[in-house]
């Protein structure tokens, strides 16, 4: 079985370079997310997301010699959270991030080293998915809800492939989205201010093919 | 259940009554033999297994055997045999013929003697009418004359005069129809059991016979109600007997004497059982009887030494003469009514007697407590035999069983109204009928105590009738009287634990102590000595003996005398002094200026310091004797009539009933109030007083404090004793002591320490604490001093009366479930209406009332608070994780929420306050109440009282689609005109 999948991508591999203007791809790496502030009472707590792991695919056009464009979904299981000196609280979530990048690709196609640049943006999807609890930690500075929103999202980053084959190309890329704090799913308390930005900062190793 | 208890209930107390109705309270005791004639006489043969019965009347001799109870024979003996008795060698029979008739008919005295061993007979004509005859030792017979007194030798058959008596007339035959033998001749005599006594009982006179010293004594005695009934019975060794209604030494003393007595001379007998100590006694009480309205006839077993009852068996009918105890004391024979009576006595272990464990059963409680209060007894036969009884008792009283067969613990139920109009302690007899019993079961005291939280003082229980009260001034003990049973009953002043019970005369009413602290002196109203006892030892010693006739009811010791004020069977009531050293008293020929003359209801109180004497008379006068020039100093007269409680201070002040009296007697302060003192005490310069239903004042130059109320009622005064002395000061001034119903009650020295009463300052539902309050709404009281204690309880139903908080509403208890100084929690009756005035009662005192007016409907959410947080969240529940919503864990649309809340209003069905709500069927609101979210209505599924809860209200509802989805979105409540709003939050 191993044997015949091997195979199957040498062929692919090696089959001649003319319509190769898409690629598909898919890779995991980790996230860090910003923290914002909320202040309530005179307190500030931390609010955010915890570190964690994140997937994703995509598949991309290249349209120009240096021009490409490609579309990406990234799944990331980040906990919601609440922080103080003295407590802390957690809620499980994750989040899907969708979205459509400009890539600008140094050198050409046929180097076996390419770096981009990627701008673009998209709409991500929070969703807490832990236990509802009815006195939850910190509750003063806010609420870890089991609830679900969208957010508009900016997309930067950029990285560099590696040419394996003629076919096969491997990525090692970053990304930082950017988006609105999600005040649903970390709902501040009645009185407590938020704002701001939130940054998920990614890493990706991915593997794509080019056909 | 109700139904079955009540129907269980009745036929139990148609029994009872039936039972009294028909005068059977127990089963008779005792075989009657009739002899179909009067029996006037009779002697025990127990060596030939007879009883000699002389039938007065039919002429006879009736010989009755002792083991079948029947008359085996009869001798015919000349007319009128009115007294047999047996030589000690059992051979001969002597015979009285009282035929003292008078003219036309000729007088037919005489004596029979008869030879029981050869049955033959001799007959004597006398001169004068016999009135009786008794053998003593000496085999000689002491034959009492209507004018001499004669010894007869059986033997020889002389006679020898051993003394005349003067003045002394015998009826004459015929008498008025009905009259029976004892009546007629009016005579009795008796002889010790070793035959070295023999006492007479006649009319005006007492006699006593020396047989060995062969010494008469005549004593002469005035008696009223009549000495009757007209038996002697004396002791084995002659030094005591009973005569008519007294218990005599064997100088003529009346050691004591049987209360309430008829007087009447041909009803009633006693033997006594000097093995023992007993005397069996049948003498009808009451006053005014005669043939036609005698009481059932019952056997009284008491004390030989001082007629304490023991117990009380039912007669099969009267007992009219002598009565006679065989050698071992197992079978008492008396005369009655038809014949002859068996009384097994020594067997009455084994005759069913029924009785209770326990002569009080107390119940305490909290006045504020509704809640129906329980205690047990056990009914027990002390043969040990299942015999059935029945129980009633008064209204409000129930019992687990009414009926039953010994043994058998009986629960007793009390409702709450039996002493709700009487705050502090009432007292309810619980009757005990048995009627195969022979025994008459005493009554159970059911003593109820509800104290109110500002009652003071710590109960303890005395069972028994107490009636004098005093501090020991050099020993840590406190002395009470029960009079019930003659006993002193000495109590350790710290411990309050009874540490000895001194046996008294009969009828003790009043003790006092010397002046050199040694003695306790008791005074009686049925006996003519004054008990002295050491109280280092607690020996009895010799009594003081006072003049006849003279019973010394009250007994104070100054520093130089002692007096005693002596109810005097004659015209006069005296004032006498006793000497402790002959142990003696003697009457004053005057008391002063005054003449010796004092009102039966006389009562005596010494200054501690020995410097004088209070008399303090129910006449109005009082007297003060001074102990420095030994005299009578002052007498006044400055009311109609006195009566209740009296003191002597050692500052020359004194205290009668509500009046302070000056070192002259002259009133100079006046108690306010109708009820009269029941306790007064001086300590110091400081005045106490106990005044019903139980107050107690300190007054502090002449300035009454505020009045602390006790907790219970002093105890009820009795009609034949004006004064009461109910109130003392221990020696360790640490504490008071009062006699109460229950028994006594200890007060601390510090008992009206200032206390701070309980102040209401606001008044909220306990939901929301918003000032808006509906009928069954539990409600918070804030205020200051609320409560001694914080207290909760979870007890279903809710009680009346938790710590020592007792809230009430209109004058009701209402059910209370959380106390605190600064917080209660309680509910409000459904049945409340219009204006609720709040009254709370704390051991603080009481506090000013608190209006509310309620509505019929007032709407608050339960606020629950937040874990460390100085917050709180209102109780709405999401259905779908059964978790309160909050922001956490807030409501989505499509979920169903519970609102908690009380103050929602009347339901129906109708739930008692305090009481959990049913949950079949559901409590529903009267009023529906409307709910919405964000201005959104919500579809009510269910509107009541929570199940299981009191006060409780619970409205399930639905959140639309539609609802608005926010942080703080207002679910609104609205019913019949109020409305609450809280805020939660939605998400969608």
């Amino acid at each position: 079985m191993r044997n015949s999948t091997l195979a199957a991508v040498l062929v692919v591999a090696t089959t001649p370079a003319f319509a190769q203007n898409w690629e598909l791809g898919a890779g995991a790496g980790a996230g860090i997310y910003s923290s914002n502030q909320i202040t309530a009472g005179g307190q500030t707590a931390t609010a955010g997301i915890e570190k964690a792991i994140a997937v994703s695919a995509y598949v991309g056009q290249n349209l120009y010699r240096n021009w490409a464009g490609e579309v990406r979904y990234t799944w990331q299981p980040g906990r919601l959270r609440l922080e103080t000196g003295s407590g802390r609280a957690t809620f499980d979530a994750h989040s899907h991030a969708i979205h459509y990048d400009v890539l600008y690709q140094f050198r050409t196609q046929e180097d076996t080293l390419r770096p981009f640049f990627a701008v673009g943006g998209g709409a991500k999807y929070f969703q807490g998915t832990g236990d509802e609890v009815v006195f939850q930690p910190l509750s003063q500075f806010g609420y870890l809800t089991r609830t679900a929103e969208w957010q508009p999202m900016l997309s930067i980053g950029g990285g560099v492939k590696y040419r394996l084959s003629r076919r096969l190309i491997l990525r090692a890329e970053m990304r930082d989205y950017v988006t609105p704090f999600p005040k649903k799913v970390i709902a501040p308390a009645l009185g407590a201010s938020s704002g701001g930005l939130l940054h998920d900062f990614l890493v990706f190793g991915t593997l794509s093919v080019l056909f | 259940m109700k139904a079955a208890r009540s129907m269980g209930f009745a036929p139990a107390r148609i029994v009872v009554l039936t039972l009294l109705a028909l005068g059977v309270a127990a089963a008779p005791f005792g075989r009657v033999v009739p002899i179909g004639g009067q029996a006037a006489d009779l002697a025990l043969d127990e060596a030939r297994g007879v009883l000699y019965v002389a039938n007065f009347t039919a002429n006879r001799i009736d010989v009755v055997s002792l083991a079948n109870a029947a008359i085996t024979s009869s001798m015919n003996v000349l007319p009128q045999p009115y007294s047999v008795a047996l030589s000690p060698d059992r051979r001969w029979l002597l015979v009285t013929h009282f035929g003292n008739f008078a003219a036309p008919q000729a007088p037919r005295n005489s004596l029979t003697l008869i030879d029981l061993n050869s049955a033959a007979r001799q007959t004597f004509a006398l001169s004068s009418a016999p009135l009786g005859a008794a053998f003593g030792i000496d085999g000689l017979a002491l034959i009492v004359t209507e004018s001499e007194f004669l010894l007869f030798d059986p033997v020889s058959g002389g006679v020898q005069t051993i003394g005349t008596i003067a003045q002394f007339a015998a009826n004459t035959l015929p008498r008025p129809a009905g009259e029976f033998p004892a009546s007629v001749v009016a005579v009795a005599t008796g002889v010790s059991g070793d035959g070295r006594w023999i006492y007479c009982l006649a009319e005006n006179y007492r006699f006593r016979y020396d047989v060995v010293g062969r010494q008469m004594v005549v004593l002469g005695y005035t008696a009223e109600p009549p000495m009757g009934p007209r038996v002697v019975s004396v002791n084995q060794d002659g030094t005591s007997y009973t005569g008519g209604w007294g218990l005599f030494d064997r100088q003529g003393i009346i050691l004591s004497q049987f209360p309430n007595v008829s007087g009447l001379l041909q009803v009633g007998s006693h033997a006594i059982d000097s093995t023992r100590g007993l005397i069996y006694v049948h003498i009808p009480e009451g006053t005014g009887l005669n043939s036609t309205n005698l009481p059932p006839p019952v056997l009284r077993i008491v004390s030989s030494k001082n007629l304490a009852l023991r117990e009380t068996l039912q007669l099969p009918e009267n007992l009219t003469g002598r009565s006679l105890l065989d050698a071992s004391a197992s079978t008492m024979y008396s005369i009655s009514d038809s014949g002859v009576m068996f009384l097994p006595v020594g067997a009455l272990a084994n005759e069913r007697r029924v009785s209770a464990d326990r002569e009080d059963l107390v119940l305490r409680s909290n006045s504020c407590s509704l809640s129906q209060l329980r205690g047990q007894i056990r009914v027990v036969d002390l043969s040990g035999a299942a015999t059935a009884f029945y129980l009633s008792s008064g209204n409000g009283i129930r019992f687990s069983q009414s009926a039953g067969v010994t043994p058998a613990t009986v629960d007793v139920i009390v409702d709450p109204s039996v002493a709700a109009p009487n705050p502090g302690t009432t007292v309810v007899e619980i009757s005990i009928t048995a009627p195969q019993s022979v025994r008459i079961p005493q009554a159970v005291r059911l003593v109820v105590n509800r104290r109110e939280p500002d009652q003071r003082g710590t109960t303890v229980n005395v069972p028994g009738r107490l009636v004098d009260l005093i501090a020991d001034p050099v020993r840590d003990r406190f002395y009470i009287l029960r009079q019930d049973l003659n006993q002193v009953l000495v109590f350790d002043g710290s411990t309050h634990q009874l540490i000895r019970v001194l046996d008294t005369a009969n009828t003790p009413t009043q003790m006092a102590i010397t002046f050199d602290r040694r003695h306790l002196l008791v005074g009686h109203d049925n006996a003519q000595i004054a008990m002295v006892y050491d109280l280092d030892t607690f020996d009895a010693e010799l009594p003081i003996r006072f003049p006849g006739g003279h019973y010394p009811r009250s007994i104070a010791a100054s520093g130089r005398a002692i007096l005693a004020a002596a109810r005097v069977a004659g015209p006069e009531h005296k004032i006498d002094r006793v000497e402790m050293a002959t142990r003696s008293a003697s009457v004053y020929p005057s008391l002063g200026v005054w003449e010796n003359k004092v009102d039966i209801n006389t009562v005596l109180a010494a200054s501690t310091n020995g410097a004088s004497i209070l008399i303090a008379q129910a006449d109005g006068n009082v007297m003060l004797y001074n102990s420095t020039p030994d005299a009578f100093v002052i007498s006044r007269r400055d009311s109609q009539r006195l009566s209740g409680a009296y003191a002597s201070s050692n500052f020359e002040q004194f205290a009668i009933g509500n009046t302070i009296l000056n070192s002259s007697l002259v009133p100079v302060h006046r108690f306010t109030g109708a009820q009269v003192s029941a306790g007064l005490a001086f300590s110091g310069e400081n005045s106490f007083r106990l005044s019903p239903p139980g107050t107690m004042e300190r007054l502090e130059s002449t300035l009454a404090t505020r009045p602390t109320r006790v907790a219970e009622n002093p105890v009820e005064g009795n009609e034949s004793f004006a004064f009461s002395r109910s109130l003392a000061v221990l020696a360790n001034r640490q504490n008071f002591v009062l006699l109460t119903r229950s028994g006594f009650t200890v007060l601390p020295w510090t008992y009206d320490a200032a206390t701070v009463p309980p102040r209401i300052s606001r008044i909220g539902n306990a939901a929301d604490g918003q000032p808006s309050l509906a009928p069954g709404s539990l409600v918070s009281l804030f205020g200051t001093d609320l409560s001694p204690i914080s207290l909760s309880s979870s007890e279903m139903p809710i009680s009346t009366a938790l710590g020592e908080s007792c809230l009430t509403v209109n004058g009701f208890a209402v059910p209370v479930f959380f106390v605190s100084p600064t917080r209660i929690n309680a509910q409000l009756p459904f049945s409340l209406e219009g204006t609720a005035t709040f009254v709370l009662r704390t051991p603080g005192g009481v506090s000013d009332s608190f209006a509310m007016t309620l509505r019929p409907t007032a709407p608050g959410v339960f606020q629950i608070p937040v874990p460390d947080a100085d917050l709180t969240t209102p109780a709405v529940y999401n259905a779908r994780n059964s978790g309160l919503a909050t922001g956490s864990n807030p409501v989505k649309k499509g979920d169903h929420i519970v609102v908690f809340l009380t103050g929602l209003g009347r339901t129906s069905p109708e739930v008692e306050a305090g009481a959990p709500a049913p949950s079949d069927p559901l409590a529903l609101t009267l009023i529906d109440p409307q709910i919405s979210l964000g201005g959104t209505e919500l579809p009510v599924l269910y509107a009541g009282l929570s199940p299981g809860t009191a006060g409780v209200y619970q409205i399930n509802a639905q959140i639309p689609r539609h609802v608005p989805a926010g942080l703080l979105i207002p679910l609104e409540i609205q019913q019949g005109g109020s409305r609450v709003s809280v805020n939660v939050r939605v998400i969608d």
